[in-house]
């Protein structure tokens, strides 16, 4: 594939070489060390029903109009009439919601399962630091020991 | 002569859904009496656009059935009963291997899914695949009916609709986003761009990796990313999206300076295609039918080691050069995917398939 002095599969090559070069390795955490639920986990999605929420607690009291002109403009003459007893149900109901969606929010965030995935990621997050001051050690070893041999000379 | 679709669910913005529609449009206009038949149709479709599958009577032997093939369900196993001229349009079954370890109930279903595809084998006389990967999957499992590539037909008038303000405005803020559209799915791999995205931090600390796309029934293995990416210390600069609105989809493409995919199982990748058509440069890795989806534009990866997928990625952002190359080619590669080429060739194979029968 060239074009334009451009060729991918040279660039790959030099970006190839430019790893091989750095010595750059990639080390982290291994994503198998992550533990998992093996067994299906009951109730369905009830963290995206709970994004659900967060995200349409707040109805709005009417949707726009389209459509037929006579049609559009019979649904605004009704909507006028109906709007005393509309809006502040709505209203009302979007205070309840807000409510409800933050008491939900609360409970998920101090659920038990939350704070023993917490301790998970902690105890991972501590295994992947290991694994970064293993990697620094090394590096500060090499660079004393080409120090050194400056030194030497 | 009647041309008869069958699934098991129409569903409303689909890409099987809009290739389904799509088709019977195309019939119409070649002169076929199209209609379309499923178990589940979604409320969203306008009425009248398909039929439930218990209304499908009085086949004749000349008419033809069209049967969608993508997941495990009965239907595949009463397709018999309908004694007409049938053909397979084989979208792929994701292989249960990938969902073994974090639902049992996925793999099973795609396990059933493959039982049919092997059940259908003598049951159709001709087979339409969205890709070459997906018909030579079907010569392995020893089809031996004729077999010809089509990819799907994607209504790519759908993305010109109006963007999400919100999500535009929070990510033009001049950091990186680098962006994978598609469910969570252990086939997709997205503990790989997880992994890549922690090398390309250290050379890019500002960047995000936007991971658009549902979780519902595969919250385990979502889990575990959350965590992984937590652990490594990038969790606030991965951002997971959930099911989303479709303007939404299309504000995250907008505002994406790169699309990467790691997926290791893919029957065509419809969210490839879509990123051609936003003008996003593309790194794929080179599995399954990826290569045949991109053909030859964007960037295929064969090493999906993060090092070298974060080096990648660094060069096709700041490369203005390869990106505006990456860009023409897609553009170029977005033209095969057009309505009017797959409506042509889908025309040509129907054609040719009523015409042998005579």
């Amino acid at each position: 594939m060239e074009e334009n002095n451009i060729n991918i599969e040279e660039i790959m090559a030099d970006i190839k070489r430019e790893i091989k070069e750095k010595g750059l390795t990639g080390d982290m955490l291994s994503f198998e060390d992550v533990p998992y639920k093996k067994t299906p986990q009951a109730g369905g999605s009830v963290r995206e029903a709970l994004d659900f929420l967060n995200s349409n607690y707040n109805v709005q009291p009417y949707k726009e109009l389209k459509g037929n002109p006579l049609k559009t403009s019979f649904k605004k003459v009704i909507r006028k009439l109906m709007k005393f007893y509309i809006e502040p149900t709505v209203n009302d109901q979007n205070n309840v919601n807000s409510s409800i969606v933050t008491v939900l929010n609360g409970l998920a965030e101090n659920s038990p399962e939350k704070a023993i995935s917490k301790a998970e990621t902690l105890e991972l997050a501590q295994k992947e630091l290991l694994i970064r001051i293993e990697k620094l050690e090394k590096e500060n070893e090499e660079l004393r020991k080409a120090l050194g041999k400056q030194e030497n000379v | 002569m009647r041309i008869v679709q069958l699934l098991p669910t129409l569903s409303f913005g689909d890409a099987i859904g809009n290739d389904t529609i799509a088709l019977s449009g195309a019939l119409k206009d070649m002169g076929f009496k199209s209609e379309i038949y499923a178990e589940n149709i979604d409320k969203r479709l306008p009425r009248g656009i398909a039929s439930h599958t218990d209304k499908l009577k009085g086949l004749k032997s000349s008419d033809i059935l069209i049967y969608h093939k993508s997941t495990g369900t009965d239907l595949t196993f009463k397709i018999e009963q309908y004694k007409c001229r049938r053909i397979m349009v084989y979208h792929n079954i994701t292989p249960p291997e990938f969902f073994r370890p974090y639902s049992t109930e996925a793999a099973k279903l795609t396990e059933y899914g493959y039982k049919g595809v092997e059940y259908l084998r003598d049951k159709v006389e001709y087979v339409l695949a969205d890709s070459a990967y997906n018909k030579n999957e079907l010569l392995k499992m020893g089809y031996t009916c004729p077999i010809d590539v089509r990819p799907i037909l994607i209504r790519f008038e759908d993305y010109k609709q109006t963007p999400d303000e919100a999500v535009m405005k929070k990510f033009s803020d001049g950091r990186t986003n680098l962006l994978f559209v598609g469910r969570i799915a252990p086939n997709k791999k997205q503990e790989n761009l997880i992994r890549a995205f922690f090398c390309y931090k250290k050379r890019e600390p500002q960047a995000r990796l936007i991971l658009c796309g549902s979780y519902a029934g595969m919250e385990n293995y979502y889990e575990r990313l959350v965590k992984y990416a937590a652990a490594l210390g990038i969790g606030d600069d991965v951002i997971f999206t959930g099911h989303i609105r479709f303007p939404e989809i299309l504000a995250y493409y907008r505002t994406a300076s790169a699309f990467v995919c790691m997926s290791e199982h893919e029957g065509f990748c419809v969210p490839l295609a879509e990123a051609m058509f936003f003008d996003v440069p593309i790194i794929a890795y080179d599995a399954a039918a990826i290569s045949d989806t991109l053909g030859g534009c964007g960037i295929l990866l064969d090493d999906n080691s993060p090092e070298f997928v974060s080096a990648v990625i660094d060069r096709t952002v700041h490369d203005e050069k390869l990106r505006e190359y990456l860009i023409k080619g897609q553009r170029e590669r977005l033209a095969d995917f057009s309505y009017e080429r797959i409506k042509d060739i889908f025309e040509k194979q129907i054609r040719s398939f009523t015409e042998k029968s005579k």
